[in-house]
């Protein structure tokens, strides 16, 4: 069993405006962010001894730049823009998921090498169109896929979407009810880039086709902004303004699949077993413990892999259980209770954690499920670099 | 000179891990990589073995033979050298050498409606010009 069960914990949340395209810059909009969290635990910039974060650029289309606090906010940047750089004790950095960051942040609270860590992500949404593959050279993987059109993540996710439906015999009426009650899920949350737009069955089934059978609402929409959380121990926690979110466990894939392409649900469903089976094994709980699941959305199919490779349906089953309208509000497992990225908007998994620290400290408003006690959070597709937490109310 | 209309494709730039697969090509041939420890093909090429670590990866010929594992249609084109060749079906192939040997390349010669998981495809090989070929796949023939 882990020892540091539930020892860390989230003691606040903060977020920027999202929008498209905004008007301010990237570090602008990180300050903003960071500033709200720290408000929200009741800490000052000077109280913070760590920061972290994956401060990748997306990889495809437009013009992608890798200018300090226009297109990435480094956290050594972030450090000198809170003017904390002589109080940090400890940096992190990845190249992979934000999420890996917020395991790294957990470990330097563990050790004892910080008391509070900022983890956050900054997202710049570059000018030009997001899909185009604009050289006429394909280097490296893209090399396999790019001569072919394989030049966007939508493409990959679709050909799971394909399969899942072509090998269970559904169809995209059948994911009409999850994705129109997700974006109604969105409009009970004041951080959502979606608020106050409703859509229906009849407007996810007429959606624009991006990669058949994926149209533009099975993907999240790219925004500028930031979502920053806070850790420290749950004994500091308990000091500070908010009830914490303790983090009972968490697991990451080191899962590499077949190759050839990026994606494919045989492998999404394996890795993603793979990292229940250590979560699970991490906390000594099961799929029958979690209250509220915020499943990774980047793409809507991401969501049926997850649900199946956790443990919480078998494998097909997932989106009979959605359109069934179990993972409603008020369903048996309510499921990306805050609209998930497809209508908070993309922050890398952001999303899902800070719903999950909403729904255990009973801050969800209007979305929360009533005394939910544990909520997990699942971050990717299942494969290398993707992770899972599993958050829990304190006491 | 490209062959094909300007804009192009995007066409691979080989590498040293790469170059042998890429020369098959250019002779009509499909090789993939097999580890000399385990046994196991892999593509695309790998500096070492995924399931047993070993570091002797040699190339070798494989049928071409294959099924239709998924697909997806694109009506719009991901870059602007598709602009002629839409719809563009992207489609996912299981080699008949392994189960799990993936490889993403496009169909020619079928329509979206006649795809079902499963069909028989066989490797064809696309002269894009006189230093490229690509691999697609198309269904066998009969």
């Amino acid at each position: 069993m882990w020892d540091y069960r539930d020892k860390v914990a989230i003691a606040g949340v903060g977020y920027s405006k999202l929008e498209r395209r905004s008007d301010q810059t990237l570090a602008a909009l990180t300050l903003e962010a960071c500033d709200a969290a720290l408000a929200d635990a009741g800490l000052l910039r000077s109280d913070l001894d760590g920061i972290a974060t994956s401060p990748s650029m997306p990889r495809y289309g437009g013009k992608k730049g890798v200018d300090e606090g226009i297109d990435v906010v480094t956290p050594w940047y972030l450090a000198s823009l809170l003017g904390v750089t002589s109080d940090v004790q400890w940096i992190g950095s990845t190249n992979g998921m934000v999420t890996q960051s917020l395991i790294d942040g957990a470990m330097a609270i563990i050790a004892g090498l910080c008391d509070h860590v900022l983890v956050y992500r900054a997202l710049h949404v570059p000018d030009g169109r997001y899909v185009n593959f604009e050289s006429t050279h394909a280097v490296g993987t893209d090399q396999y896929l790019a001569p072919y059109g394989f030049s966007m993540p939508p493409a990959w996710a679709a050909v799971v979407l394909r399969r899942y439906f072509e090998l269970y015999g559904y169809d995209r009426a059948d994911f009409a009810h999850y994705v129109a009650n997700n974006r109604a899920n969105a409009q009970r949350n004041p951080n959502a880039y979606w608020r106050g737009k409703t859509i229906t069955a009849g407007d996810y089934l007429g959606a624009r086709m991006i990669a058949d059978p994926m149209s533009i609402l099975d993907c999240d929409i790219p925004v500028d902004g930031c979502c920053a959380l806070i850790l420290t121990s749950t004994e500091r926690t308990r000091h500070l303004r908010q009830p914490p979110a303790l983090l009972t466990g968490f697991a990451a894939s080191a899962y590499q699949g077949a190759g050839g392409t990026p994606m494919n649900l045989e492998d999404m469903w394996d890795g993603a077993k793979d990292v229940a089976r250590r979560l699970w094994d991490a906390t000594g709980l099961s799929p029958a413990d979690v209250d509220a699941a915020q499943l990774y959305d980047g793409f809507s199919v991401l969501v049926l892999t997850w649900l199946e490779g956790m443990g919480f349906c078998r494998d097909g089953e997932g989106l009979a259980f959605l359109r069934e309208g179990h993972g409603d509000l008020g369903g048996r497992l309510p499921v990306n209770t805050g609209g998930g990225a497809l209508g908070e908007g993309r922050l890398h998994g952001m999303t899902q954690l800070a719903e999950a620290v909403a729904q255990v400290t009973d801050r969800a408003g209007k979305r929360q499920v009533p005394g939910a006690a544990r909520s997990l959070a699942t971050i990717s597709n299942g494969l290398a670099k993707s992770t899972a937490f599993l958050f829990s109310r304190d006491g | 000179m490209p062959e094909t209309d300007s804009p192009q494709r995007p066409l691979p730039l080989p590498d040293p891990l790469s170059e042998p697969f890429w020369a098959a090509a250019r002779r009509h041939e499909l090789h993939m990589q097999k580890c000399e420890s385990c046994g196991r093909l892999a593509y695309p090429p790998e500096i070492a073995c995924r399931a047993c670590g070993g570091g002797r990866l040699a190339f070798t010929p494989v049928s071409g033979r294959a099924t239709l594992h998924s697909w997806t249609v694109l009506h719009d084109p991901p870059s602007p050298g598709f602009r002629d060749r839409l719809p563009v079906i992207l489609a996912v192939v299981e080699l008949e050498e392994q189960e799990r040997l993936l490889m993403s390349s496009n169909l020619i010669g079928i329509a979206p409606e006649d795809l079902r998981i499963g069909l028989p495809l066989e490797a064809l090989f696309e002269d894009v010009t006189d230093d490229c070929t690509l691999v697609q796949f198309g269904p066998t023939e009969r």
